[in-house]
């Protein structure tokens, strides 16, 4: 009786043993989720994937230009800058909105792909003769992957939405929408250098 | 900030040479100063400032969420989740802007984030760091048909 009592607790530490081995903790997941929803911003979003290249007043002139800054060997910074200059007319309260590639999020580490200067509270404006334009930047952190070439770079953040919101001096708000492709992108001298290497 | 995923924290204005050793907060006890922000603004642009102008430093802070998941290998033969743990990770970013040498105004926002920097706080949940807790956790569960719970370190 002794005996089988003892082979019964043995058993059953067995079971034990086994059933704390399989209960093992597995993986480690990943949620990525961000506050930061605000209808209008949602909704000029939406109108930047929905709208066609215009540029209807034509007052000024725009670039979008692409530039690598290195941190230390392994780490760089993916900078975007929309520069609006060249005004022919003072421009008020200008605003500018950038929406980078899905496919970017390839390369960058990003919560979002916007880029924005909503969060300026003082308003810009931009004249012939006081400030001559605005440019409205964003550095990414750029993931270390393997390797990639400059075409493929080019291949995964265009094409790229924009649209520059301003008031006339006639008080009037125009919003002017435009689609850059990869060729119309304006490389920083950074970048001959990061592909050197 | 709208569609951007980041939470205002602290934000300064004014002429540079007067507020550049102004302490923003970043979270909590953590601070930067106005000049670090439109240091690191400037660099990302690569245009120099003219130093007598109107500057603006912001700091943000965006939340990544992770999390632990305590599993049972059920009677049915596949794993199955009896227990969750999450915590957030913090993360800061900078947005400043200033006016360069050109008289053009430049602005930029500077994620720091992983994999080239890491989080600035972690809300940890309480097991988080106990594997041997939320399994046992996760087993509890399964064994006392109870629901699958959850906790959160935030």
């Amino acid at each position: 009786m002794v005996t089988s009592w003892r082979a019964i607790s043995f058993s059953l530490l067995i079971v034990t043993a086994v059933v704390l081995l399989v209960f093992a903790v597995r993986g480690e997941r990943s949620i990525t989720s961000y506050y930061g929803t605000h209808e209008t911003h949602v909704e000029d979003l939406r109108r930047l994937n929905t709208a066609d290249h215009k540029n209807p007043s034509g007052a000024y002139k725009v670039a979008l230009s692409v530039a690598i800054r290195r941190i230390d060997p392994k780490y760089s910074h993916l900078v975007f800058e929309l520069l609006v200059k060249n005004p022919e007319v003072l421009m008020g309260n200008v605003r500018v909105l950038y929406l980078i590639s899905e496919r970017a999020h390839e390369l960058l580490s990003a919560s979002s792909l916007v880029v924005s200067n909503a969060m300026a509270e003082m308003p810009t404006t931009i004249s012939p003769t006081g400030l001559l334009g605005i440019g409205v930047s964003r550095a990414f952190v750029l993931r270390p992957v393997i390797e990639f070439t400059r075409m493929q770079l080019l291949g995964v953040i265009a094409p790229i939405r924009a649209s520059v919101t301003w008031v006339t001096p006639a008080g009037e708000t125009v919003t002017d929408y435009y689609v850059f492709g990869a060729s119309d992108l304006e490389m920083d001298e950074s970048m001959d250098d990061y592909f050197a290497d | 900030m709208p569609g951007l995923g980041m939470i205002r924290q602290d934000q300064r204005s004014g002429i540079y040479s007067l507020i550049k050793d102004v302490s923003l907060i970043v979270i909590g006890l953590k601070l930067t100063t106005v000049q670090n922000i439109i240091m690191s603004v400037a660099q990302a642009v690569g245009a120099s400032m003219a130093i007598d102008h109107l500057v603006t430093a912001q700091t943000f802070i965006s939340y990544r969420y992770v999390g632990k998941e305590g599993q049972v290998w059920t009677e049915s033969l596949v794993w199955q989740t009896w227990f969750d743990t999450r915590s957030r990770e913090v993360y800061k970013h900078y947005w400043g802007t200033y006016v360069c040498h050109n008289n053009f105004q430049r602005q930029a926002t500077v994620d720091f984030l992983p994999p080239l920097h890491s989080w600035i706080r972690f809300d940890a949940s309480p097991s988080y760091h106990n594997d041997s807790l939320i399994a046992h956790r996760a087993f509890d569960n399964w064994f006392h048909k109870r629901a699958w719970t959850v906790e959160y370190g935030y």
